[in-house]
């Protein structure tokens, strides 16, 4: 084989350049999640005497902590129980919890059933609200909507999820008295209860994620609306519906996808802290609790679960905003 | 190449700090004037609420528990009958002085790791330091933050200490890229060189020679890092992740009177309030900053 030829195949084993691309970020999401996972295990569980006391309470003598720490094999090496942890944890098994004697995944699962639905209600109601208001405000550009809808979603960005989740509890739940202050009837209530227990997180999260979708799907849009090709549009004669969609929306349809990314990325964390608000049941709660209470194989199991999501959800961005710029797909 | 020792743009002592028109563009923007007049507003409430404050934050029973606003208690009292607005006029400082640390700390380690990095990539034989820094921080900022730092808090115990070590972990990638790239910019300049040739140490060019170069970066990329933990780290006390009973942080403080949010509301309104002015004119100056750096710019921030 020439030179030449060895090149080749070689460029033939790594794909095309788009697979290519797929194929590394692939990878390092592999590589992330591996060192999540190392992270999570190392900081929860490198000091077997903590796991014992954790589990055990304060009120143990050392003999009881050092037979609890022989009986769960925690004497190992680090290496040996890190294999045999990330082994149970790919086939979904996570032990059962020292603290509530319950199988982590039987108690996980349900509340990620919570979690997961409550996320894609924000997604589903917050998306198109904030392309709906993004256009309003950039049809009416520099006019008092837009100007007071801007300074409205300045305030709503800067606000940490817990004060919005507050503010809303204190308006519909205490003064209103419309909506229950918490979350907690998913646990038991009706099914009119299980809906109004959704509707205060639901709108949290929506306006925690959406004034900073408005403001950079306003932004592109603003700025195709007042190219050159819009106006040509405009002159041309075309409907005022075919302009809008065709000249203005598609063309800002980039930045407004990474955008829609970076929130779905955001929501998982934003989960943690929204649903400590509501005392909502989903995986987010579950896992505060956990930490509070030293409950360790709980603990792992989320954050676990959470950071493969995140990595998931962050690897799915990242090819969608390769997919829909070429330029990314070069590197 | 000649260069102009006397007028060129590099031309300035070493250690002098070059930040032409910051507080100018600060003050032209109507954005940043609302926020310089809310954050002081805030400082001078967190500054002299202790010594403005009826009674002690932690005095329980001074009054009957969840006691409505009277002229005794003017915010009524909490559920261990602790009056609310001492509570209040304490707890602003941890809200401050937590992310001040976390943010401080973030800076100097993942600010300097930054900076070294870009300073060795103009140094021969140097290179693959900066090329471990860069990796480092890749691979650092893939990891999920507010995931990050619960297992952080959860392996190493819930107190204060821990949460600022946590966020500073967290923040010391993003800020080291930050500075990384803007030093980056100022490395190949001749002052730089010319303190090479002197022979002086690297310690030296990288406070002296390269820090006040990049000062402006420095001061934008604090005061968006100051935005982002304030919030962080009061999202972690409302957890209960952060500052600890007896403490009125104000994060703490919401999580504490949730509970009572019906017969009390005024004790989760107050320092939730007291966050929300915060954080939004720290946002705001944030803004102005970013524009006076890349006037073409003018994109809000995104937190966690």
């Amino acid at each position: 084989m020439t030179a030449k030829k060895i090149t080749e195949f070689l460029a033939h084993l790594r794909g095309a350049p788009g697979q290519r691309v797929v194929l590394s970020r692939l990878g390092f999401a592999l590589a992330t999640l591996l060192l999540m996972s190392l992270i999570t295990f190392a900081a929860t569980s490198i000091a077997p005497e903590d796991v014992a006391r954790n589990a055990l309470g304060r009120e143990v003598t050392q003999g009881q902590v050092e037979l609890f720490i022989h009986d769960k094999g925690l004497d190992r090496p680090f290496a040996v129980r890190y294999a045999e942890w990330l082994a149970g944890a790919a086939t979904g098994d996570f032990g059962v919890s020292a603290v509530t004697g319950r199988d982590v995944r039987a108690d996980v699962m349900p509340r990620l059933g919570n979690t997961v639905v409550l996320a894609l209600l924000a997604l589903v109601i917050g998306v198109p609200l904030s392309l709906g208001v993004a256009v309003y405000m950039a049809l009416r550009m520099g006019g008092w909507q837009d100007v007071s809808l801007l300074a409205g979603t300045t305030v709503l960005t800067a606000l940490p999820e817990f004060v919005t989740g507050m503010g809303l509890v204190l308006l519909f739940g205490v003064t209103l008295g419309w909506l229950p202050i918490d979350s907690t009837a998913l646990l038991f209530g009706s099914a009119f209860d299980n809906l109004s227990a959704y509707v205060l997180p639901v709108t949290t999260m929506v306006l925690v994620t959406a004034p900073y979708t408005i403001r950079i799907a306003r932004s592109s849009i603003c700025e195709s609306l007042a190219s050159a090709h819009t106006r040509a549009a405009i002159l041309n004669g075309l409907s005022r519906r075919r302009i809008l969609w065709a000249y203005a929306v598609l063309p800002a349809a980039t930045p407004i996808i990474n955008t829609l990314a970076l929130n779905l990325v955001y929501l998982i964390s934003g989960v943690v802290v929204i649903e400590n608000v509501f005392n909502f049941p989903g995986i987010g709660r579950r896992l505060v609790e956990a930490i509070t209470t030293g409950d360790t194989y709980t603990v792992q199991a989320v954050a676990l679960l959470m950071g493969a999501m995140f990595i998931i959800i962050n690897l799915a961005a990242d090819l969608m905003a390769a997919y829909v710029n070429p330029r990314l797909r070069a590197r | 190449m000649s260069v102009n020792y006397l007028q060129g743009s590099d031309a300035i002592a070493p250690g002098r700090v070059r930040t032409p028109g910051l507080w100018r563009t600060l003050a032209a923007s109507g954005g940043g004037r609302i926020g310089l007049g809310l954050a002081a507003a805030m400082v001078a409430v967190i500054a002299l609420g202790p010594s403005m404050a009826p009674y002690s934050p932690t005095q329980i029973g001074l009054g009957l528990p969840n006691d409505p606003p009277s002229s005794a208690f003017l915010f009524g009292t909490d559920e261990l009958g602790r009056d609310i607005l001492s509570r209040f006029l304490f707890g602003g400082r941890s809200v401050v002085l937590m992310p001040l640390a976390a943010v401080t700390l973030a800076m100097l380690v993942g600010g300097g790791l930054g900076v070294l990095g870009a300073y060795v990539q103009v140094r021969p034989g140097l290179e693959w330091l900066d090329r471990l820094i860069s990796s480092l921080f890749d691979l650092a900022l893939a990891l999920p933050p507010l995931l990050l730092a619960l297992v952080l808090i959860a392996g190493f115990g819930t107190s204060p200490l821990v949460m600022i070590l946590a966020v500073a972990v967290i923040f010391a990638p993003r800020t080291g890229r930050i500075l990384r790239g803007a030093a980056q910019a100022v490395v190949t300049s001749d002052y730089v060189a010319a303190a090479q040739a002197r022979g002086e140490s690297v310690l030296y060019i990288l406070v002296r020679e390269l820090l006040p170069n990049i000062a402006a970066t420095v001061i934008a990329e604090f005061t968006l890092r100051m935005t982002w933990a304030v919030i962080f780290v009061a999202a972690l006390s409302f957890l209960g992740l952060g500052a600890q009973p007896p403490s009125s942080d104000w994060g703490l403080m919401v999580a504490q009177a949730r509970s009572f949010i019906t017969v009390s509301p005024l004790g989760v309104a107050a320092p939730a309030l007291g966050i929300a002015v915060l954080s939004v004119s720290l946002n705001l100056i944030a803004d102005a900053l970013a524009r006076y750096l890349d006037p073409a710019s003018g994109k809000p921030g995104v937190s966690l």
